[in-house]
């Protein structure tokens, strides 16, 4: 490993390279720690089409095959933590996280941060989850599956890695400014086709993506926290209809834009019986071989069954007469019955400054307008750009 | 017969032009004879594509072994577009040059100079001047006109995913800026082509200082009867769509499918209708009663706008997208960027929003960024 450059103050400068750098949680990470004059972000990608993501901000990021180790390790042989947050290729999760693993190892890093996810726990169902629950490798979701048999590998590697501390961090669903968990809230409201199941009463795993980098960063600052598996989140609990809400007050719609439906019903459609066929391992492969080989047409015709036919902003859509057509992946989060515990995270990383969900709730509104998703306001409606100059 | 040289056979020779220059050969019309590409690996991908087409490492290669070659087809990153449509030019070739027709308006203008004492055509790849729904907006706005002046808002963002073989897009010195002269220049065309000429009254862009550039930008603009704000970013998806209000009408399109338009009355609380966007351009090369196409998709636009560029070489007609317009487009971009204050980002944190204002590439020192990439202007 090169020895690090020293910062002005005389500290030595630590640098961790950010593994899907042009990802949302990536790009967020690097560009907070650009901020910091003790830790050097090095951005690492797969294509030059992630580089858009943060191209408006100079970085350091490579280019990198990351599915071939000995490359990978070359890229890291100059850093000290590596942040695994590459969400690539649902059926290659297993794949890519080994791949990280080795590399790491080879470049001699001392830390590997993983990002693994809350859905290894799929529902939440059990009041008994706790960090170390064996996580659920038979899930219905291949990205779930591959995010729990890479906790099943990382777990087993552990011991053997002497000189690296792993640490695989859990997030729910990542929200704020530029986060599609945030972006669909928007689109919902100004479509007026919000509808949420079982009264709006599941728990939204939440956690603010700003919360997760100071999570990360608290791990990378600790030179003593051991390694292991820890759930990570915002630090209140929300509900779905509380997100919602939260959002819908913020942006200016009327408290009843946020509709729900009163049971955990999930109508049976053609379209969640291919939705389950695509997360079956060979059909997802023989799926995705062919998505470049079809015709526009074919393309065309498939994305209008999927997500419907785009409809224009500022109608509410009829009073719900069934159950909410949401997907399946859908339907299971917001049927989340419990929050997954995060005092071990504290206990071993000690207390890391997070930010409010109310507060959390504004800055996200404030991107949200400025996306266009505000209601629309008397005279000017969506010709206000006010909140843009 | 019309011989075609293709220059820069990347992603936009693979995803946009490879079928629609296949059919053609295929109609007889034309025939992809070299294929352009400093890089082997690429040369060799696209000579499986056309099999009368000869590869070469550089354009005057192509014009010395090919012989007579009628048109070029420009797709090289936009810092090269100038030097190779010269090139074409200086060889007597037509050139239909992909956006943005350069990366400064000195070389456009210099292109359009060339094109213009050599008297051959300069088209620019402006699809979606084809597109059925951008066809409608734009007789809806005609229509309105007269009813006082139009307002519109036109926003586009979604996650970059064009499969791009360099990363030169995204410095300013090769690839001349960032979201506004890639996704945003499509808009600017369509807001031009609809509207008439425009005029730009503010900028905003969220790029440091660094040869960084743009990932989210904003633009306030005036056009004769209208005016609006256009707002793109490479970041996420905003709301996306594409919105006209008159004093007594609306309409929306969601840019994406190409034909989808909406349409309601204002103040009676109705709802929107959806109309049935139906223009047609010539597919064929007859000069009367050409056969009329309506395409459904983007590569149907790229087909028609080969289309116009052929009609224009064997008809004289005026391409759909000229150098001109092209020309135009850009100079409103290069101004947006000569304009550009730092955008507001409140959703980040105080000290963040201090330092992004701070380093903004158009303070002090990023001025000077500027003038170093766009050359002469």
């Amino acid at each position: 490993m090169s020895v690090s450059p020293i910062n002005d103050s005389g500290f030595r400068v630590s640098r961790v390279a950010v593994l899907g750098a042009g990802g949302f949680v990536g790009a967020r990470l690097m560009r907070v720690l650009r901020g910091c004059s003790q830790v050097k972000g090095v951005g690492i990608v797969r294509s030059a089409k992630s580089l858009a993501r943060l191209s408006s901000h100079p970085m350091e990021v490579r280019v990198v095959n990351t599915s071939r180790t000995k490359e990978l390790a070359e890229a890291l042989s100059d850093c000290d933590t590596v942040v695994n947050a590459v969400n690539g290729d649902v059926s290659q999760v297993l794949r890519e996280t080994r791949t990280a693993y080795e590399a790491a190892l080879a470049a001699r890093c001392k830390l590997m941060i993983h990002l693994s996810s809350a859905v290894v726990y799929g529902r939440a169902n059990s009041p008994g989850l706790h960090d170390d629950s064996p996580p659920d490798t038979r899930n219905w979701m291949l990205y779930a599956r591959g995010k729990a048999e890479s906790e099943v590998f990382l777990r087993s590697v552990m011991g053997d890695a002497k000189s690296m501390r792993i640490v695989a961090l859990r997030p729910g669903l990542i929200w704020g400014p530029f986060s599609q968990w945030s972006g669909m809230v928007g689109e919902q409201l100004s479509r007026g086709s919000v509808c949420l199941s079982n009264s709006g009463r599941g728990i939204a795993n939440l956690v603010h993506v700003d919360n997760l980098v100071q999570m990360m960063l608290a791990v990378h600052g600790s030179h003593t926290g051991p390694s292991g598996f820890y759930n990570v989140g915002d630090p209140e609990a929300v509900t779905w209809s509380q997100y919602y809400q939260g959002l819908c007050k913020r942006l200016g719609y009327p408290e009843t834009h946020v509709r729900t439906w009163p049971d955990a019903r999930l109508p049976l459609t053609p379209k969640l019986a291919l939705e389950w066929c695509l997360q079956r391992k060979p059909l997802y492969r023989v799926a995705k071989w062919c998505l470049p080989r079809v015709g526009l047409g074919v393309k065309a015709a498939a994305k209008k069954v999927v997500k419907g036919e785009p409809f224009p902003p500022g109608g509410l859509q009829p009073e719900p007469k069934s159950a909410p057509r949401l997907t399946r992946e859908h339907w299971a989060l917001q049927n989340t019955t419990f929050r997954l515990p995060m005092k071990k995270f504290f206990r071993d990383y000690g207390p890391v400054e997070l930010e409010s969900t109310e507060s959390a709730l504004d800055s996200t509104a404030s991107w949200l307008r400025f996306a266009g998703y505000a209601a629309a306001n008397g005279e000017s409606g969506p010709f206000d750009s006010t909140h843009i100059w | 017969m019309v011989n075609v040289v293709f220059v820069g056979c990347g992603a936009a020779l693979e995803h946009l032009y490879r079928a629609p220059l296949k059919e053609l050969e295929g109609r007889g019309w034309l025939r992809v004879c070299a294929l352009v590409d400093t890089t082997e690996r690429r040369r060799a991908a696209a000579l499986g594509w056309f099999r009368h087409a000869k590869a070469f490492a550089d354009i005057p290669a192509a014009f010395e072994a090919v012989g007579k070659l009628d048109l070029a087809i420009i797709a090289s990153p936009p810092a090269f577009h100038a030097g190779h449509a010269a090139v074409a030019f200086e060889h007597n070739c037509h050139v239909l040059c992909e956006k943005p027709v350069a990366h400064s308006v000195a070389a456009a203008q210099k292109m359009a100079e060339l094109a213009r004492k050599k008297g051959r055509l300069f088209a620019v790849g402006m699809m979606r001047r084809f597109y059925p729904a951008v066809a409608v907006a734009r007789a809806w706005a005609k229509d309105n006109a007269g009813s006082g002046p139009l307002e519109f808002v036109y926003r586009e963002g979604s996650v970059f995913d064009w499969p791009l073989a360099s990363a030169s897009q995204f410095r300013r010195d090769t690839g001349g800026g960032g979201v506004l002269i890639d996704k945003g220049i499509h808009a600017l065309d369509m807001l031009c082509h609809i509207f008439g000429s425009g005029r730009l009254l503010r900028s905003a862009d969220d790029a440091n200082q660094g040869g960084c550039v743009e990932s989210n930008a904003a633009l306030e603009l005036a056009f004769p009867g209208s005016r609006g704000f256009l707002q793109v970013s490479w970041e996420a998806p905003l709301n996306n769509g594409f919105h006209i209000s008159s004093a007594a009408d609306e309409l929306w399109l969601p840019i994406s499918p190409i034909d989808a338009v909406w349409t309601r009355r204002k103040g009676n609380g109705a709802g929107w209708r959806k109309l049935e966007a139906q223009a047609c351009w010539p597919n064929d090369l007859a000069l009367t009663r050409p056969k009329l196409f309506r395409p459904a998709n983007f590569s149907e636009c790229i087909l028609m706008q080969l289309v116009s560029v052929l009609r224009s070489i064997h008809l004289g007609e005026r391409p759909i997208a000229s150098g001109a317009d092209g020309l135009e487009v850009l100079r409103l971009v290069m101004e947006a960027y000569e304009q550009a204050t730092p955008l507001e980002q409140p959703w980040l944190p105080p000290a963040e929003q201090r330092a992004t204002l701070a380093s903004h590439w158009r303070s002090s020192e990023g001025v000077n960024e500027l003038s170093q990439c766009a050359g002469n202007r």
